[in-house]
């Protein structure tokens, strides 16, 4: 038992599992890299770098791999059991060990990054202010419930739930408080709206027709068929919510108006951003920005404070990081009102990229120079 | 459409004044003139540059060329073509100038091409019956993407784009000629600096936007007429050299003013003292003494020369590097063109440090070698891509910081691995021409030195990666995104750890390790050179069909590398087989069945 | 008792869902919250097609307004060329280069159009030898074009080339055997017409006359047809001055002024004195994404909410290019916006004016006289 166990850990810990795992997540970046110019990064980043296990199709022919996540789940025991706790300890391999750990370190910053952050944008003319941030490629059903003087509460059905809706799926939703089931059916990434009565699918003359998703997933626009039940009457509704729809479906169930709209996820801030001024500046003569920074008023916890966010120099507070991303409409003329956005990251591993560059780079230069060193020593002797 | 309107205008309107009513240039511009024309600043592609260093792209891009052979049999250098353009019109349009890679693409606009080469030079006088044609097309195909453009579809659309340059320049001056319409475009470039400070406008005007401007001020109408003075007087040398001085020290004052222009007598020491031809024939000096070396292998003083001449190369390019730093305000490397400079004499330096200890005359050899490709390199891309290889860089790039340190690191990464992968090679081929026997301590003492490159590219490697992670987190709000750049930066990092540990493990030794640094080589072009192809993602810069050629020939050199040391290896082992047998049979002399069996 | 029979009702209605909907999974939902910066319209009942901006119905109220671009038989209607199609022959849509372009006798390999040019075009000679090396055949010498036939053509008698041979096609390089081309060509410096036709030499042949007949009825689109109505370049000394961005000519209303060209835009105008109100004209081709959202795209840029079909529908008309422009007016942001918009299958044309409110009430008239002087074609 103990000699297997001993056995085990030996193979975790072995620098030959090291190799054949470096070997294995150099070829997927190869291929995600391939594959970048026919797919889109959002499908790649999914099958390669998302995964646990994948099939590649070169050509006709397919292979399975181990997809990214196992691979550097793998790596992250072999690095902690061989390259650190079984690791000889010494003056010779203490530049390996910190390095080592300023790899765990990047490690793990990178599955905080993926399991538990949310990314976004605010997207906002001069004059407007928003306190929460969309996602670029997820999808909700949000039904808004009228609480009176300008207040609404959000009841949300998030993208995992609509997922399960894909192809013939079909997901009962029973929100908590609410007089009504929703009934979600033939949920579609990409879609466009069409007049149109005799199809079966179609709600009141119009159908919603699959579109092939585009290689840049925030492109796509997404539909859904809903079905509302009446909790009390088990009356059903049809409806269709479309994701570019310039207004929500309102139906009135238990006497009271709903709002019903497909979205793309919405997530709250804690603090709200005002764009005050958007600046764009181009190369003298030329099409070419320069440089581009939003003037923004952020207001937190009752008190306000102006920054200015620009490349390359985000704006940081309470887990939240804030970036100039982009600005629009695209080919505007002078004069034109711009409108700036921003991308949202809540990321609590935000700083230990850096803090694993900087151990990485102590114990790689610490390690080498002393090779060096012995090496120039040796060799000037045989010279 | 608009830009066919206007491509019409301006080629309708140059057509009635080439019919030989215009005086011809009577003699060559004086050095004096030319010194003058050269040193004025321009501002053009976003950054003011002496008048010389725009003449040279654009005679580059129109011509393919560095000069030009006249109809009359001068040698026209760029600025002299500049002059000619702008001054007199009528005489560049009879010069063979335009380059045509492939004829069909005059053919489609209608022309006869039966006289001409498959790939030839066009003067403006010969290309004129096809304008509207050429527009016409030209306009059709912009429409359609630069990667499903045909190639007779990308030569119209380049040919267009040269005859507007051409036809802008040749009537930039239209506004201060007597009877000329009034241009609607404005001009290639802009030379007169505004009367403001910097910051209230930064763009300078062109003679047509100071000519239309609203209210111009005495010292504007003062530049004007002289202006008209140059065109009037350009047939009189002394007075129009005259004439240009005073021009020259007007705008000059102004750009002073501005505080712009200091940097101009800089830029045009550096194009004029060819720093980097200087450096690239020392190292192709170097080269032809390393060869001597090698067939006279014990002369210490043809060694010392070769350090000398490799040396010599390294520092002027190191020079060349830091001039260009100093104009552009930059850290060594912010573009691709800069990059090879940089790797170059990056690997320059590692090389000649190796030599210093091994003194075993390999990485001179190497450096060398480095040197003629990398110049090599970079000439034939500037060639290719015929951009000023000082642009403006787009906003995410404005970061000395970042550039300094991300960039920087992972280049010499690029330099550290390239040379391992030169060395490797050199193992690999030697092994095959039978070292081991003439002296087998060669043979471990480059595995070494392949080792130590290594240890040095993944410290740059592996940091200069993840500074790039950290950048990308500051400025897009993700440390990692999978672009094909940082893909490629990633598998650079992955392929060199994977032959450190492989060594650390046994699995590779002296000939695994050359074996796996030579490819590690192909990593690199591929995340150099090779992602920048694909055509995706944020950090792709641009197509150079050049570079495919070059990236493939490369590729296959290394796996020919590779293959060979393979050869090599197996007669190694078939070698070392009939010892072991021996060994046995000597140990065991009566057992001589069981031996063979073995 | 009446709870028990709702709880059977209740379960019989759930069993029943279930077996008909194949099991759907029932999924409860925590996720709530309460927001308190929505505007939300709680009493607006839309249909869907109303709320996917796909328009009024085609039996509402906009019906009518739809404008009617099939023309029959006289066709020309955003052109200021008329023509009459021969009998039998199939129209296009016209193209940048392709003012009136057909199939003749309906066949698909055979091409007919109309190109109109500024200028000469590169003389006479150049152009019916590049039609001839068009079907690989020698260059004919000035002599011998000069004794080519004549027929009329846009109000004047044209040279009119005849030719069979192998089709090499714009770029050389097809290759059809046995075709044949008949070509017309006015050349003048003040702006050039050629009516071409090519296709397998039968067509070409049986549609010899349909050819000349057509050529016959190039006419100006207004009532009075005079030999010279056809215009291609802006003459100088019009009374109004007329002008032209090679697809689009109008009336440059009084006290407007021509502003740089700029990307995007077909026609750029400072309207009245200074440089703080401008007029610009874009073109896109094809549906530009509709109308509705243009509009919207225009209002956000005020900081205007976005408007719906039904509002639409309720805008004022103008007539532009022959068929009805929306007419936009919104004010916001100490700006004011007036602008045309009209969308067509082949493309799209926008004009936009916007700038300080008093500036735009002042220019509103002559914004309006500008959009109805806008005509297609050279």
């Amino acid at each position: 038992m103990r000699a297997s166990l001993e056995r085990a850990l030996r193979a975790l810990s072995s620098l030959r599992l090291a190799c054949v795992l470096l070997l294995f997540l150099g070829l997927l970046t190869w291929l995600g890299t391939l594959e970048q110019v026919t797919s889109g990064l959002y499908d790649v980043q999914k099958k390669y770098f998302e995964s646990f296990v994948l099939v590649h199709h070169a050509g006709p022919v397919p292979i399975p791999l181990p997809g990214a996540n196992l691979v550097l789940s793998l790596l992250f025991v072999n690095l902690l059991v061989g390259g650190m706790l079984r690791l000889r300890k010494g003056v010779a391999t203490l530049g390996v060990l910190v390095a080592h750990v300023g790899i765990a370190v990047l490690l793990v910053g990178a599955f905080v990054k993926h399991r538990f952050s949310d990314e976004g944008h605010v997207t906002l003319y001069e004059g407007q202010r928003s306190a929460t941030f969309q996602s670029y490629f997820l999808w909700e059903i949000a039904i808004l419930e009228d609480l009176g003087s300008g207040r609404v509460r959000e009841h949300l059905i998030p993208n995992g739930r609509l997922e399960e809706a894909l192809g013939s799926g079909r997901v009962r939703i029973a929100p908590s408080g609410l007089p009504f089931d929703v009934e979600v059916s033939r949920f579609l990434r990409n879609c466009a709206p069409r007049r149109e009565g005799a199809d079966a699918n179609a709600v009141d003359g119009v159908v919603l027709e699959e579109r092939p998703a585009h290689t840049e997933a925030e492109q796509n626009i997404a539909g859904v068929a809903i079905e509302i039940v009446d909790e009390k009457d088990g009356m059903r509704r049809q409806a269709l919510l479309w994701g570019a729809e310039s207004r929500p479906l309102v139906v009135t169930v238990a006497g009271k108006p709903w709002a019903i709209t497909l979205r793309h996820e919405e997530y709250p801030m804690p603090f709200s951003v005002a764009l005050d001024r958007f600046t764009k500046e181009d190369h003298p003569r030329i099409d070419m920005p320069k440089s581009f920074a939003s003037d923004v008023t952020v207001t937190e916890n009752g008190s306000s404070r102006p920054v200015r966010i620009s490349m390359n120099a985000p704006l940081r507070s309470q887990g939240f990081v804030v970036y100039q991303a982009s600005w629009g409409p695209a080919g505007a003329g002078p004069g034109t009102p711009l409108y700036s956005t921003l991308a949202v990251v809540r990321n609590p591993a935000d700083r230990l990229p850096l803090a694993g560059c900087i151990v990485i780079a102590i114990g790689l230069v610490a390690h080498f120079a002393r090779k060096l060193f012995r090496y120039v020593r040796v060799e000037g002797r045989t010279a | 459409m608009s830009v066919l309107a206007c491509a019409l205008s301006l080629a309708i309107a140059i057509a009635p004044r080439g019919e030989g009513d215009a005086p011809s240039r009577a003699q060559p511009w004086s050095p004096r003139t030319i010194e003058l024309a050269g040193s004025l600043a321009v501002q053009e592609g976003g950054r003011v540059k002496p008048a010389s260093t725009f003449a040279r792209f654009a005679l580059l891009r129109i011509s393919g060329g560095q000069s030009l052979e006249s109809v009359r049999g001068e040698s026209l250098s760029p600025v002299e073509w500049l002059l000619d353009v702008m001054l007199y019109p009528e005489d560049a349009a009879r010069e063979k100038v335009f380059l045509v890679q492939d004829s069909d693409a005059v053919a489609a606009i209608g022309l006869d091409v039966r006289d001409k080469k498959k790939r030839d030079r066009w003067s403006y006088e010969e290309l004129q019956p096809g304008m509207p044609r050429l527009f016409t097309l030209a306009h059709d195909y912009d429409a359609i993407p630069e990667k499903e453009r045909g190639s007779v579809q990308g030569q119209v659309v380049l040919l267009a784009g040269n005859v507007m340059t051409f036809l802008r320049l040749a009537r930039e001056l239209d506004p201060v000629r007597e009877g000329a319409a009034a241009p609607i475009d404005t001009g290639v470039f802009a030379c007169i600096p505004p009367d403001v400070p910097i910051a209230r406008a930064e763009a300078w005007a062109t003679t047509t936007e100071l000519a239309t401007k609203a209210q111009r001020s005495p010292e504007d109408t003062a530049i004007l007429a002289s202006l008209a003075a140059l065109v009037s007087r350009r047939a009189d040398p002394a007075a129009f050299e005259t004439e240009l001085s005073a021009f020259s020290g007007r705008l000059a004052a102004r750009a002073h003013a501005r505080g712009e222009g200091a940097k101009i007598a800089l830029e045009r020491f550096y194009y004029a003292s060819h720093v980097i031809g200087w450096s690239l024939a020392a190292f192709l000096a170097s080269f032809l003494v390393a060869c001597v070396l090698w067939l006279r292998p014990t002369s210490r003083s043809i060694h010392a020369a070769l350090f000398a001449l490799v040396a010599a190369g390294v520092l002027l390019l190191v020079g060349a590097i830091a001039v260009r730093c100093v104009i552009r305000g930059r850290p060594p490397v912010s573009t691709l063109y800069e990059s090879v400079l940089f790797v170059t004499a990056v690997g320059g330096i590692l090389a000649l440090f190796l030599e210093s200890i091994h003194r075993n005359r390999i990485a001179v050899s190497a450096a060398s070698v480095l040197g003629v490709i990398g110049l090599f390199i970079a000439n034939g891309y500037e060639t290719l891509d015929k951009q000023d290889t000082m642009p403006s860089l787009v906003a995410v790039l404005d970061t000395n910081f970042w550039l300094a340190t991300h960039v920087t690191a992972i280049t010499i990464g690029y330099s550290a691995g390239l040379l391992a992968a030169l060395l490797a090679s050199v193992y690999l081929v030697a092994k095959l021409v039978g070292f081991r026997r003439a002296d087998p301590s060669f043979g471990r003492s480059l595995a070494r030195m392949v080792y130590g490159v290594l240890c040095f590219a993944v410290i740059f490697s592996t940091v200069g990666t993840i500074l790039g992670g950290i950048w990308a987190n500051e400025s897009w709000g993700r440390f990692w995104g999978w672009d094909p750049k940082e893909n490629g930066a990633l598998l650079i990092v992955i392929s060199q750890l994977a032959i450190l540990h492989a060594r650390m493990s046994g699995w590779l030794r002296e000939h695994g390790i050359c074996t796996a640094a030579a490819l590690g080589g192909t990593v690199i072009a591929f995340s150099w050179w090779g992602v920048n192809l694909l055509g995706v993602g944020l950090h792709s810069y641009g197509f150079t069909s050049g570079v495919h050629t070059a990236l493939w020939s490369y590729y296959w050199t290394q796996w020919s590398v590779v293959a060979l040391g393979g050869i090599a290896w197996r007669r190694a082992i078939a070698r070392r087989e009939p010892v072991a047998t021996q060994a046995a049979r000597l140990r065991q002399p009566n057992r001589t069945e069981s031996g063979q069996a073995a | 008792m009446a709870r028990v029979v709702h709880l059977v009702a209740c379960a019989a209605f759930v069993a029943s869902c279930g077996s008909s909907n194949d099991g759907a999974a029932v999924r409860t939902v925590e996720r709530s919250r309460v927001v308190g910066d929505r505007a939300v319209d709680f009493h607006r009942g839309d249909s869907t097609a109303d709320r996917f901006g796909l328009g009024a119905s085609p039996h509402g109220s906009a019906a009518g307004k739809a404008p009617a671009t099939v023309p029959d038989g006289s066709s020309g209607s955003k052109s200021p060329i008329a023509w009459t199609v021969p009998a039998g022959w199939t129209e296009l849509p016209p193209t940048a280069m392709r003012t009136a372009n057909f199939h003749p006798g309906g066949d698909p390999h055979t091409d007919c159009y109309l190109t109109l040019l500024g200028g000469d075009a590169g003389g006479l000679g150049a152009n019916v030898n590049r039609w001839r090396a068009q079907l690989s055949l020698p260059a004919l010498s000035p002599s011998e074009i000069d004794a080519l036939p004549r027929s009329p053509f846009v109000g004047g008698d044209a040279v009119l080339v005849e030719a069979n041979g192998t089709w090499r096609g714009m770029n050389g390089t097809d290759s059809n055997v046995g075709w044949a081309l008949t070509g017309l060509l006015h050349v003048d410096p003040n702006g050039s017409a050629f009516l071409k036709m090519t296709g397998p030499a039968d067509v070409v042949a049986a549609q010899h006359d349909a050819f000349l007949q057509l050529a016959r009825s190039f006419r100006s689109a207004k009532a009075e047809v005079h030999g010279d109505e056809v215009r291609f370049a802006p003459a100088g000394d019009d009374h109004a001055a007329r002008s032209s961005t090679g697809e689009f000519s109008f009336e440059i209303p009084a006290g407007w002024r021509k502003a740089p060209e700029r990307p995007m835009r077909n026609a750029s105008f400072y309207a009245g004195p200074g440089e703080d109100l401008e007029c610009y004209v874009t073109v896109f081709p094809g549906e530009a994404g509709g109308i509705l959202a243009n509009v919207n795209r225009w209002r956000g840029q005020l900081g205007e909410p976005a408007i719906a079909d039904a509002d639409l529908a309720a805008l004022h008309r103008i007539p532009m290019l022959g068929r009805e422009a929306v007419l936009v007016e919104c004010t916001g942001k100490g700006s004011q916006l007036v602008g045309a918009a009209c969308a067509g299958a082949d493309r799209s044309v926008f004009v936009k004016m916007s700038g300080p409110p008093e500036r735009v009430q002042q220019q509103r008239s002559a914004f309006l006289q500008f959009c109805a002087s806008i005509r297609s074609g050279n």
